[in-house]
């Protein structure tokens, strides 16, 4: 019996001192992959739809774009108590939805993107593409918020920097269009192509060369928003632009591709939200502004017709649609939209999007225009940056592409050139109110990319919007011009984000970022 | 006839000397007459000894000056001097500390609690069964000193926290280990509720039946534990389910626990003013629809109003008893049946449970069956074998909690004082589509919430284990046993057809759960007295495998209304985990004892982890503990007993399975055929190290005036270095958490237990224990700069539940209002208040006191039991409350509704000025000021009573016993307005928030026990 003792004591011996040289493969995820493995492009097709908006959701979108912005550009309003835009009422969740979204979804994957390819022969445009898309990125969130960690973000795992910095919104904005600059330049056309995981130049021709027009068009855009604040670097930055050669036709538009078939990751976030997953525009919580149709409807504007149709009859007839004023409800008291002077007797007369030209889920979302391109340029003329051609020019060919690329929407968004060049016969370019012509056509250009609406809205003060007060605004019944940063922050990155707000002033809506000079 | 034995007690009785004299008699217990079988009965100071057969007979040769000792496990140890007789009967009493006698310890190593230099405590299964909670880990609550039990307020089948001696880790479990039979259980939570809206899917020891435990003895200290290794650092709970050991031949056990759960409403919200906004009543049905649960309207007049239904009702209170009406009155069905049978060579018991519990929330069940097996057979006089099997299946519906989404609990909470519940049932129309009764869809109609959402969970767990055991000599055994905890879990969610916010429906998780460990262990144990001296050395290895697989489905766009197959959906996402993981360990123990007077053990025990890096996975750690019987060497008159006691510890532990390298993936849907690429939210740490519990403990237990007093006392101190924590990282780092090797957590405090029977004559017995501890926690420090991490957020994103540098574990963050250096309210331009905009703490989310004061007064065949428990120190944040304040329902919200709240201040610029808003602009401005909303959750609560009579022994009955019982009656002092202070959502380490949860009950019922 001894024995047999001995030999269960030396088996179980062995068991337990077993070995250990499986434990490295035992603890590899089967079911992912690391980096050796990994097709780095799949961080770019990542971030640009995250860009497009949050997967989750539409969750930046909806709350930033749509519940604040569309509604203080009062291209939408609302009697909905939660949709805050229309009437600056606080909603700190939703006023900080892209900041506290965009560094885990978009940030970190360009970020990771830039870490994957930056010493990779093969992959040596698709790090130039990186950093124009951190760019790209980077150009809306600090606009949004002004001073914004930037040059310490999403390096948490590279860098091991888990509290980045605040940095200054003057240095981000010489450093993006510094990095603009050198990638535009370092982008060769004989090296690779990254093909289809580039959700916005995959498919053209040439793609490297698409990607220059852009990173030389965003310059443009990041130049003339910091005109107010340093007109010499915005000089220096416009023509450093034109010379590199920035969009010259619809064609270039830089737009981010989706897919109807993959739900909510990969669908239109502006649809999803007015006339997919949600339905916005059929429970009429948003609807057309009084401030947007009558722009139109004054004017003769042959894109009222593309944009607008009435909610309840469906006519698209511009002779019936009334845009509803921002800064009502329907809480019956003093408020009440059925107070107001021009009220259609039911909410149903009102004028709604027309979703079937805007709204599919697989419509592109646009990222820059040519007609935004040529709108800078016109006001940069007007500036005197030696950009080449007259305002008028300029603000021509802004217009023409602004009503041109709706077709791009949907066929049924196609306006006749002899419409686009009455229009313009009937409203000429005034270079007595110049700056207010081309702010006016820039944020109807600009329709459903509101981030860009209200940035250039916030630089130009065009066009001159009557602001609502509304009892329990947040502004004092002013057009809020900043986004709120959210809250983890002040614990998770307490002592920057303390730094910040003493730089810059309290998180408020009425504290303004550096370009935004009063 | 041999009864079989315990197998330690084989050992002793395997040599038998032959003496000079034969004496015999019978052991019965003293009360009941029973006679004992097993008694050990052996010579004083020799190692010969006997047993009692099944009949309690022994025979023993034995010298006339020699003196028989009398031993038996719960029972006082007698001594009789032989003298002449040939005849020695005795009565053994039942001793009310059988911590004196043999305890199991950790590995199932049977010692004597006297030689333990830690402390350690039990709770009989019958304290569990009577005033019983579903979960049993709930019923330890106010049981036991350092033991900390809190049930999250989410329903039946839920899970529990119970944490010993404090939290040790910021943010892996603190929860004990749990071994049934010997075989760790994983008490994984299956699902909590975290910042949005969710269930609580219960947890690993909601599986088991209280019916069918003997015993469960908590090992506090990392002395205690250390051979357990890490997952035994938070303390283990060892819990032996009955076996036919004991049963003289064939024998059946028949409880019955009955008992109804009626709802607790602790509102006491205003009924002054009705719905609406602006201090106007709603003017129409659109105007009803945007005021669903806000009640800024004008003053209830009793005339008539249009509601969201577009029906009249009156414009007066009649809201008082919605809960009431929404909720049921629960019951709990709770039945076991077990038959077991012993002889000579083996026994079995075989139990069978069933629980049927219908919940207070409509159409919300559990259900739980339990079968267990428990066999032992002896091959030979060397070889013996046990082998038991734990058989789990349950299923429940749920409750979706804190987030107003699918939610029942909260709309019901907030209506204005004028809707009436039934005004809105049944919650949807004749296309079962959604009634909705606001204009925010995302507030789902309660009664539409309980009757069409699904929450359904089930599980089937099976726990096993079989040893062998061979014993050549007395001195020497060699164990190996192989223990397997299975279970497969599945969950599902849906948000049915015809919801308002999503009328299409979505199956939100379809969840698959397999989960596989496999422990096989060895152990050779050796056991030898030389003189004075006593020698035990315990050598064991163990090996782990534990291997998981999570699959998980959701799924929308369906094809079919009310069908919720992913086969049918348009768009579907999937996800599949398999985490790995094996530990190979190795340990061994030396126990010495010098004259049952002082007793040192010393342990260690060395893991090699798969989890951690491969050039540093190995970690060794020792104890050390010292028992001191002062007694032996100096005994007052007064004292029975009275030890010291002294451990020290350290206790290491792994990472998550994965954690080493950063991993990518994809999203579930392509672009046209572009994938999107995707890494997670948490930076791995190629550089991981193991981390560390130390641990200190001395005390003392002692027992006064002929065992009717006894007192312990305990200080411990325990400190987690290098704690391996996913700390929360700024998002702009590009992730939300970082696994680092950082924290540094200590604990320490004291217990202590003092009990007794104070009265004791013929009739009457009062028994009583009183236990205190107090915990103090400070987490000591983070990763380098950092001065807190997260682990928790309310929904309204207002108060955060996080660990700081310098203060206790679980500080409660709140906003206060933003004040200028001199203390004045800084207005915005609108003349609002304001929230600061940075956190404060408001205290602990964890009482640092607990305790409990159990009796028992028995007066012939009627015994009175109860129980009344208390927890000082922890603040909650209540969302309720906060709510109730931006809703208008709070009854301090009645302060200048018609006059307005004037406030003086500075504005930005730091200039005076005084401004007059509305109440409603007010006190909907508080909501954001979030720590007016954080209180005292300290309380004292009646936790449970029993009385039950003890029928007479008459007909085949070996016991029969009737209990009328109630549990959570009420609470003595508390001081959470309008919440139950105990009505945290979740058992996570995210502990102080409250935000609608479901309602907590009190308990009624009758329990019936019966033995043949």
């Amino acid at each position: 019996m001894k024995k047999l003792t001995y030999i269960l004591l030396t088996a179980s011996l062995l068991v337990a001192a077993g070995c250990t040289d499986e434990f490295e493969e035992l603890n590899t995820d089967q079911n992912q992959v690391t980096a050796e493995s990994y097709v780095p492009g799949y961080n770019l097709s990542r971030a640009q739809i995250e860009y497009a908006g949050n997967s989750d959701f539409s969750y930046d979108t909806w709350r930033v774009n749509i519940i604040y912005l569309s509604l203080m550009m009062q291209h939408f309003s609302s009697t909905v108590g939660w949709y805050n835009g229309d009437k600056y009422t606080q909603s700190d969740a939703f006023a900080n939805a892209t900041f506290d979204v965009a560094y885990n979804s978009q940030v970190k994957y360009v970020v990771d993107l830039m870490e994957l390819t930056k010493d990779d022969p093969l992959n040596a445009n698709l790090y130039q593409i990186a950093r124009i898309t951190k760019v790209m990125i980077f150009h809306r969130l600090t606009d949004l918020y002004g001073e914004i960690p930037y040059s310490e973000a999403g390096l948490g795992f590279h860098g091991k920097i888990f509290t980045p910095v605040y940095d200054s919104q003057e240095s981000i904005y010489m450093d993006m269009l510094n990095e603009l600059n050198e990638a535009a330049q370092a982008l060769d056309a004989s090296a690779d192509a990254p093909g289809s995981v580039d959700l916005m130049y995959g498919d053209a021709a040439d793609q490297i060369g698409q990607w220059k027009k852009f990173a030389y068009s965003l310059m443009l855009r990041l130049a003339m928003r910091i005109s107010e604040v340093d007109e010499t670097e915005a000089q220096n930055w416009v023509q450093t632009a034109v010379a590199g050669g920035v969009f010259t036709s619809n064609a270039d538009n830089a737009a981010i591709k989706h897919d109807a078939a993959g739900g909510r990751p990969t669908v239109n976030r502006n649809s999803n939200i007015l006339f997919g997953e949600w339905t916005a525009l059929s429970n009429q919580e948003v609807v057309l502004s009084k401030t947007f149709v009558d722009f139109m409807a004054d004017n003769n504007d042959p894109r009222l017709e593309v944009f607008a149709k009435v909610y309840g009859s469906g006519s698209t007839d511009p002779a019936d649609q009334i845009g509803m004023p921002n800064g009502y409800d329907t809480n019956g008291g003093e408020f009440d939209i059925s107070t107001e002077p021009n009220y259609p007797g039911d909410m149903a007369n009102y004028s709604t999007l027309r979703n079937e030209i805007f709204c599919a889920l697989n419509a592109p979302t646009f990222v820059l225009t040519y007609a935004q391109v040529e709108l800078l340029l016109a006001e940069a003329a007007v500036k005197g940056f030696g950009v080449g051609g007259t305002p008028e020019e300029h603000y021509n060919a802004g217009v023409t592409a602004a009503m041109e690329y709706l077709a791009m929407y949907n066929e049924q968004g196609t306006i006749a050139s002899e419409d686009i060049d009455a229009y313009l016969t009937a409203n000429p370019y005034n270079p007595a109110n110049g700056e207010e012509m081309i702010g006016e056509q820039y944020w109807v250009a600009s329709f459903l990319d509101w981030y860009e609406t209200w940035a250039n809205w916030r630089r130009t003060d065009y066009p001159q919007l009557s602001p609502v007060d509304y009892p329990g605004n947040a502004t004092g019944g002013t057009i809020p011009r900043r986004m709120l940063y959210p809250s983890h922050e002040s614990s998770n990155n307490a002592t920057n984000y303390s730094e910040a707000i003493s730089r810059q002033g309290s998180n408020e809506f009425n504290t303004r970022v550096w370009w935004d000079t009063e | 006839m041999k009864k079989l034995l315990p197998f330690i007690t084989m050992m002793l009785l395997s040599v038998v000397v032959l003496g000079q004299q034969k004496i015999t008699g019978t052991v019965k217990d003293a009360q009941s007459g029973d006679p004992i079988p097993g008694t050990n009965v052996f010579i004083k100071g020799t190692n010969t000894g006997v047993t009692t057969n099944l009949d309690g007979v022994y025979t023993i040769q034995a010298e006339s000056n020699e003196t028989l000792v009398f031993s038996f496990i719960g029972y006082k140890t007698l001594e009789e001097e032989v003298g002449s007789r040939s005849i020695i009967n005795i009565s053994m009493e039942t001793d009310l500390k059988s911590l004196q006698e043999v305890v199991v310890t950790a590995l199932g190593i049977e010692r004597q609690s006297k030689t333990l230099g830690y402390s350690l405590e039990s709770v009989s299964g019958d304290k569990l069964t009577k005033a019983r909670e579903i979960n049993v880990a709930d019923n330890l609550v106010g049981r036991i000193a350092g033991v900390n039990s809190s049930a999250p307020s989410t329903g039946p089948g839920g899970s529990s926290r119970v944490t010993i001696r404090g939290n040790s880790s910021l943010s892996g479990t603190n929860q004990p280990l749990y071994v049934i039979n010997g075989i760790p259980m994983n008490n994984n939570n299956l699902g909590s509720v975290g910042k949005w809206d969710g269930a609580d899917f219960g947890d690993g020891i909601s599986s088991i039946n209280p019916d069918d435990i003997e015993d469960m003895t908590v090992l506090k200290g990392g002395a205690a534990a250390a051979l357990y290794g890490q997952r035994g650092r938070n303390g283990v709970i060892l819990i032996t389910t009955k076996s036919g050991r004991n049963q003289n031949g064939l024998g059946i056990e028949f409880n019955s626990n009955t008992t109804v759960d009626l709802i607790n409403d602790f509102r006491d919200f205003q009924t002054e003013y009705g719905q609406g906004t602006l201090g106007a009543k709603p003017a129409d049905q659109t105007a009803a629809l945007n005021t669903g649960l806000v009640s800024w309207g004008a003053p209830l007049d009793g005339s008539q109003v249009t509601l969201f239904d577009g029906q009249q009702h009156p414009y007066s209170a009649v809201s008082g008893d919605n809960l009431n009406k929404f909720y049921e009155t629960g019951a709990t069905y709770s039945n076991s049946l077990a038959i077991s049978g012993g002889g000579e060579t083996g026994s079995f018991r075989l139990s069978l449970g069933d629980l049927r519990n219908n919940s207070i929330y409509p159409n919300a069940d559990y259900n739980r069956q339990t079968v267990n097996l428990d066999a032992n057979y002896r091959l030979s006089p060397k070889w013996s074998g046990s082998a038991n099997v734990y058989y789990t299946k349950d299923n429940a519906n749920r409750t979706k909690v804190n987030d107003a989404p699918g939610n029942g609990n909260y709309g019901i909470m907030f209506l204005p004082p004028n809707v009436d519940a039934d005004y809105l049932d049944p919650g949807y129309d004749e296309f079962m589509n959604e009634v909705q009764f606001s204009d925010n869809a995302f507030t789902t109609n309660p009664y539409f919430a309980a009757n069409r959402f699904i929450t359904e969970t089930s599980k089937d767990r099976v726990l096993s284990v079989a040893s062998l055991r061979y014993a050549p000599t007395e001195w020497l055994y060699v164990q190996a046993r192989v223990a397997n905890d299975f279970y497969a879990f599945n969950a599902t969610q849906i948000t049915p057809t015809g919801t308002a916010y999503r009328p299409a429906g979505s199956l939100d998780i379809q969840r698959t759960v397999n989960f596989n460990e496999t422990n096989a262990d060895f152990l050779v144990g050796i056991n030898k007295d030389v003189n004075d001296f006593s020698i035990g050395v315990t050598l064991g290895g163990n090996l782990l495998k534990r291997r998981q697989k999570i699959v998980e489905i959701n799924a929308r766009e369906f094809a079919f209304p009310f069908l919720y197959n992913p086969q049918t959906a348009g768009s579907v996402g999937t996800n599949v985990r398999e985490p790995r993981k094996d530990i190979q360990s190795l340990y061994g123990s030396v126990e010495l004892g010098y004259k049952d007077m002082l007793f040192l053990n010393i342990t260690d025990r060395n893991d090699w982890s798969s989890t951690l890096p491969s050039d540093n996975n190995s970690y060794n750690y020792p104890s050390l503990n010292l028992s001191y019987v002062f007694t032996e060497s100096f005994k007052p008159a007064w004292m029975d007993f009275g030890k010291l006691r002294a451990g020290y510890a350290r206790v290491g532990g792994d990472a998550d399975p994965y954690a080493t390298s950063l991993y990518y993936s994809t999203l579930p849907a392509t672009v046209g055929g572009t994938p999107l690429g995707s890494i997670g939210e948490q930076m791995p740490n190629p550089d991981i190290e193991p981390l560390q519990v130390i641990d200190y403990e001395i005390g003392t237990e002692m027992q006064f005036f002929g065992n009717r007093m006894n007192l312990d006392f305990a200080w411990y101190r325990r400190t987690t270095l290098n704690d391996i924590v996913p700390v929360s990282v700024s998002r702009t780092s590009g992730y939300n958490s970082a696994l680092v090797n950082v924290a540094e957590i200590e604990n320490k405090g004291i217990e202590l237990i003092i009990g007794g029977t104070p009265v004791q004559t013929g009739a009457f017995t009062w028994q009583t224990s009183l236990n205190y501890s107090n915990n103090t926690n400070e987490v000591i420090g983070l990763a380098e700069g950092q001065e807190s991490f997260q682990v928790g957020e309310s929904r309204n994103g207002r108060a955060f539940i996080q660990h700081i540098v310098g203060q206790p574990f679980a500080q409660v963050m709140a906003y206060d209002f933003l004040r200028d250096e001199a203390g004045n309210l800084v207005l915005n331009a609108s003349g609002f208040p304001q929230a600061a905009a940075e956190l404060t703490a408001q205290g602990t989310g964890v009482h640092p006191v607990t305790g409990g004061w159990s009796n028992d007064l028995q007066l012939n065949n009627v015994t009175l039991s109860f129980l009344i428990d208390y927890k000082f120190g922890g603040v909650i944040y209540s969302g309720t409350n906060a709510i109730a304040y931006g809703n208008g329902l709070h009854k301090e919200t009645l302060e200048g509704r018609t006059e307005g709240i004037t406030l003086s201040g500075v504005n930005a610029e730091g200039d005076a000025v005084t401004s007059n808003i509305t109440a409603q602009q007010y006190y909907g401005a508080l909501g954001n000021v979030s720590a007016l909303h954080v209180y005292d959750a300290s309380f004292i609560k009646f936790r449970s009573l029993s009385v039950t009579y003890d029928f007479p022994s008459f007909w085949e009955f070996e016991k029969l016993s009737l209990s009328l019982v109630g549990r959570n009656l009420f609470y003595i002092k508390k001081s959470t307005p309008n919440i139950d202070p105990e009505s945290n959502y979740s058992s996570t380490n995210a502990q102080g928030l409250e935000y609608t949860s479901l309602p907590t009950t009190r308990s009624f019922g009758i329990n019936i026990s019966a033995k043949f």
